[in-house]
């Protein structure tokens, strides 16, 4: 069988946000992407268009004039998932490898747009991004009353 | 810090390839090179790892192997709003392994041996080979120079031990008339015009001279004296008919080599292959190549 080209990720690669403030730096990458482990599954609506807002994550103890460089600190040690009136306790956990964001070639990113020509119909893959964070919720949810919050 | 998370209703496919750091250095690098994955259909002892695909950098070669988790993975990415948008979910991950199998076996079983003009085997080009060899191009190519592979009409061939030693004659022939120390700089196109009055095929010689030579230059070749006396002595043993007492073998060998050598022909060089103090032949290192 044919070799498969698996394209390192672009150099010049960038993402739909130009925030830079909105998540501890650590986890900033340039296509802004992050993983994040659940056990079991979230069930969402199945329904129409664009983006359904499931929740919300807190890091109650990141200090962004303490945090503010790309490091490590004891904010990762709590960091809460609310999905309606429940909440998850998790942390952010250096992956054990780096992990690689595997994708069709152009899947993301600014080349997004372009359209496949017949020619390059052939399968080729793309590291989109490399990531080295997780933010990981190992326990089960526990409900929080309304005006707990943040 | 607040971070609103989306679901992105639609979900894009998305795999996660864990890395070692080797690897990661090597994409994350300014130069980084296109890697490549490969699948192979001639390996069956492996197949309990994810199919049989391996991911190649230019000079390694790693198996994949895909591993289940009961946790599910959200791929995140932020959105202009400044959030986080789930673009894909993954539930496992494809791990790279250290690799079992052994790149001079495969390539060598794919190939033909070149012997009286009869081949048993399908005609492979470069390109095949490597579109059939789940390995990388680096180990590909010095899988290729290590058992002095030719072409010939654009077909890969391994020459028989009959043909190595029959180039290396002639070699050693050319040096004594030209009074060429092969153990320092010499030019390779000087000593063609005796192999070729010697009949030899070129493209052997040729192969031999790079597998023997110590530097990469098709013009001139440098041989390491005791890494060629072990060859020699390996070919020689290959290609011997019987069983051999140690002492005559080791004479036999004495005479192939450069006089300034002779004392380097030594039975610890070959004692992969030996038993007993006498010289063993197989039957497997004759058809294939030579085996150490």
């Amino acid at each position: 069988m044919p070799s498969i080209p698996l394209h390192p990720p672009r150099v010049d690669r960038a993402g739909p946000s130009e925030e830079t403030d909105s998540i501890p730096p650590l986890l900033e990458t340039p296509l802004g992407l992050a993983l994040m482990e659940i056990q079991g599954h979230i069930n969402f609506p199945t329904q129409t268009d664009s983006d359904t807002p499931i929740g919300r994550l807190v890091f109650p103890d990141f200090n962004a004039s303490i945090d503010s460089a790309a490091s490590e600190g004891p904010w990762m040690k709590k960091v809460y998932f609310y999905i309606g009136h429940q909440r998850m306790l998790g942390q952010v956990k250096k992956l054990p490898k780096p992990l690689a964001v595997v994708g069709k070639k152009n899947l993301l990113g600014d080349g997004a747009e372009s359209k496949m020509d017949v020619d390059e119909m052939r399968e080729e893959l793309e590291i989109l991004e490399i990531v080295k964070w997780k933010i990981v919720f190992s326990s089960r949810p526990e409900p929080v009353g309304e005006g707990e919050n943040d | 810090m607040v971070v609103p998370v989306f679901i992105n209703q639609q979900q894009i496919g998305l795999r996660l390839l864990e890395l070692p750091s080797d690897v990661v250095n090597l994409v994350e690098s300014e130069s980084a090179p296109t890697l490549f994955l490969k699948s192979s259909e001639t390996s069956t002892q492996h197949a309990q790892s994810s199919g049989n695909a391996v991911l190649c950098t230019p000079s390694k070669t790693f198996p994949i192997r895909q591993v289940h988790s009961s946790n599910v993975l959200y791929i995140l990415q932020q959105t202009a709003e400044s959030g986080y948008s789930a673009i894909a979910q993954c539930k496992g991950m494809l791990e790279l392994v250290p690799s079992q199998e052994d790149v001079l076996t495969q390539v060598r079983q794919q190939l033909p041996v070149h012997a009286l003009g009869i081949t048993t085997r399908i005609n492979v080009t470069r390109i095949a080979l490597s579109e059939r060899t789940p390995f990388s191009e680096g180990e590909i190519e010095d899988a290729l120079r290590e058992l002095c592979v030719f072409e010939e009409g654009g077909i890969l061939c391994i020459p028989s031990v009959t043909n190595l030693r029959e180039a290396w004659n002639s070699l050693l022939t050319a040096a004594t008339i030209n009074g060429v120390k092969l153990d320092q700089l010499w030019n390779i196109a000087d000593m063609e015009k005796q192999v070729i009055e010697d009949q030899i095929n070129i493209e052997i010689y040729r192969a031999v001279v790079r597998r023997l030579s110590e530097s990469p230059s098709l013009l001139e070749a440098k041989l390491d004296a005791a890494q060629t006396t072990a060859w020699v002595g390996s070919v020689l043993l290959a290609s011997s008919e019987k069983a051999t007492y140690e002492k005559s073998f080791v004479a036999q060998w004495q005479d192939q080599l450069p006089e300034s050598w002779r004392e380097l022909a030594n039975m610890k060089l070959l004692q992969a292959s030996l038993l007993f103090g006498v010289v063993l032949w197989l039957t497997v290192t004759r058809t294939s190549t030579v085996l150490l």
